[in-house]
């Protein structure tokens, strides 16, 4: 593997010897240093009939990205997030290399190409104050985890495509037990570049989106792998007992997305619908005594509509999403069917900035509540 | 082991494809099949006339007269200038700095008088506002005259989602006027 990591090294470094952003001739790269930031400061109240909930104040997420181009093919891009002002993560941290036009070598931490908004989460690019449910339950959004691979355009089909390999999630940690849970999904098994695990092969993950139609898109995405489990590592190959319970520790999963995109003048709307089937459940559950579901599933429609458009900013909004979310849509641990009706408005005084609010409504199978947000984002 | 070797040093060839040069020779193939099939030129004299440069383009200017019949046509190729690495944050207009700037290379063919025949997305590197590349959205180009750009109005209004991508277009086709 060191070997590998050496030629590639220096195969790139030989190229970037020969590369110059040449809008004119022998002109020296210079300001190629960037700073941007995305950031979101929410307030939530719940509120549910016959009980007192206190609301929730929150420097939600501030998340710096650093990027710097070393030439007109090379750049490398990193997101530093600071979370409810006391957790520092690594959103994204990778290499772009362009090798052929419109083709182009990712590698890093790499943001999973699934649905729309785990790539695209910024607070100005999507209308509710919180990310939609699908985008948290079911998309365990921000989900990013370290790969390599192809991204790119047929420019002549219209399509993107993205194609990654990946580590996948950790089902099982010495210390913590199995991290499945059909409370929350995949959420806890994300490994997020922390350390991460790779107990076999790696997840391949993809996207292909079509984007002919004007302003239109719909995309296709996809996830495959089995997860890891520390209980692989240092295993003995004939410890047959000791392969059995770690063989019992992982799943293996199969995500499938739809995202579609619309709009027509001031109107439109966005949908999405994810589907996972994980294989291995009963084994996982019996083992590690969780209630992680077979089958997960959600989707949600989005219709908006651009009240004031003024010099291509969409300046007041109002828009309304219907969810519906099931994290154990197959087995006896029904975590339940869930609706959440959403209605909201959005105003941006200016590009860059967005003042949220939206009232929700959970019908959740054993209780009701609603819930008050708003919220201010920015994104420089 | 062996094949993932392999696969990396043709990965690495590939991207050797292009060191310097200009847009014209970066882009022949590409340029010559679109003259072909979308303008019936199969051969083709060319000449560069003028290198055009503003605060978020710069193009090469060519002029082509066909081999076999009296036709000439106007030919820029470049580079424009479009979102901030890492993404775009709706900014109306981009800013003036070239260095560290996402980037797409582009054609436009114009007849004479300078009325688009042809225009067309070569390369697009940022991961955002891909959207103009679409056959559907530059075709609302065509029929123009370059000339009809202004900075005040958009002549072609901007895709949802690429609004900074489209607008360079915009800007670009604006520089050209003035300055060619």
């Amino acid at each position: 593997m060191k070997f590998l990591v050496y030629i590639f090294m220096f195969l790139f470094s030989a190229q970037l010897m020969g590369q110059r952003i040449d809008f004119e001739n022998d002109k020296p790269i210079s300001n190629n240093l960037f700073i941007k930031l995305y950031g979101n400061i929410d307030y939530n109240q719940k509120i549910e009939s016959g009980v007192r909930h206190n609301g929730k104040l929150d420097v939600h997420r501030i998340v710096t990205l650093f990027g710097y181009q070393f030439s007109k093919k090379t750049q490398f891009v990193t997101e530093v997030e600071y979370e409810h002002a006391n957790e520092v993560f690594i959103e994204q941290a990778f290499a772009k290399h362009q090798l052929a036009s419109n083709h182009f070598l990712k590698a890093g931490l790499l943001l999973i190409p699934m649905g729309y908004i785990n790539e695209n989460h910024e607070p100005t690019a999507f209308y509710s104050v919180e990310r939609p449910l699908i985008d948290r339950l079911v998309v365990p959004s921000t989900w990013r985890e370290i790969g390599i691979g192809m991204t790119g355009i047929f420019i002549e089909q219209s399509l993107r495509y993205k194609l990654f390999l990946v580590n996948g999630f950790k089902s099982y940690d010495d210390t913590k037990g199995g991290l499945l849970s059909g409370s929350n999904g995949f959420r806890s098994a994300r490994q997020k570049g922390i350390q991460s695990t790779m107990s076999g092969l790696p997840n391949l993950s993809g996207q292909l989106e079509y984007f002919g139609w004007l302003n239109t898109k719909i995309g296709f995405s996809f996830y495959h792998g089995t997860t890891s489990s520390d209980l692989y590592d240092g295993l003995l190959t004939d410890d047959v007992e000791g392969l059995a319970a770690a063989d019992s520790s992982v799943v293996t999963m199969t995500m499938l997305g739809l995202h579609a995109q619309y709009r027509s003048g001031n109107a439109g709307f966005n949908t999405q619908f994810i589907y996972n089937h994980s294989s291995n459940v009963e084994n996982y559950n019996a083992f590690t005594d969780k209630t992680f579901g077979e089958s997960i599933y959600g989707f949600y429609v989005e219709p908006f509509y651009a009240l004031i458009t003024r010099d291509g900013l969409d300046h007041f909004s109002v828009f309304g999403r219907y969810s519906n979310y099931d994290l154990d849509a197959s087995s006896e641990f029904n975590a339940g069917n869930t609706n959440v009706y959403t209605l909201g408005l959005n105003w941006k005084p200016t590009a860059g900035m967005v003042f949220k609010t939206d009232y929700q409504i959970f019908d959740e199978p054993n209780s009701d509540y609603s819930q008050f947000n708003f919220n201010v984002g920015v994104w420089f | 082991m062996k094949g993932v070797i392999s696969l990396l040093i043709i990965f690495s060839c590939l991207s050797f494809s292009y060191v310097g040069g200009s847009y014209y020779d970066k882009y022949e193939s590409k340029i010559a099949k679109v003259l072909k099939k979308k303008m019936k030129i199969k051969a083709y004299g060319l000449e560069q006339t003028a290198t055009i440069e503003g605060p978020s383009s710069f193009l090469e200017s060519y002029l082509i007269t066909d081999n076999n019949s009296d036709t000439e046509l106007l030919l820029y190729c470049g580079t424009i200038i479009t979102c901030d690495l890492g993404g775009c944050t709706a900014s109306k207009y981009v800013k003036s700095e070239h260095e560290g700037k996402e980037y797409f290379d582009i054609m436009i063919i114009t007849d004479i008088e300078k009325q688009i025949k042809q225009i067309k997305v070569l390369n697009y590197f940022s991961d955002y506002g891909y959207e103009i590349a679409s056959k559907a959205y530059l075709k609302r180009y065509y029929k123009h005259n370059i000339c009809d750009f202004s900075l005040e109005a958009q002549t072609v209004d901007a895709i949802s989602g690429a609004t900074i991508s489209s607008n360079a277009i915009n800007d670009a086709l604006v520089m050209i006027c003035e300055k060619n």
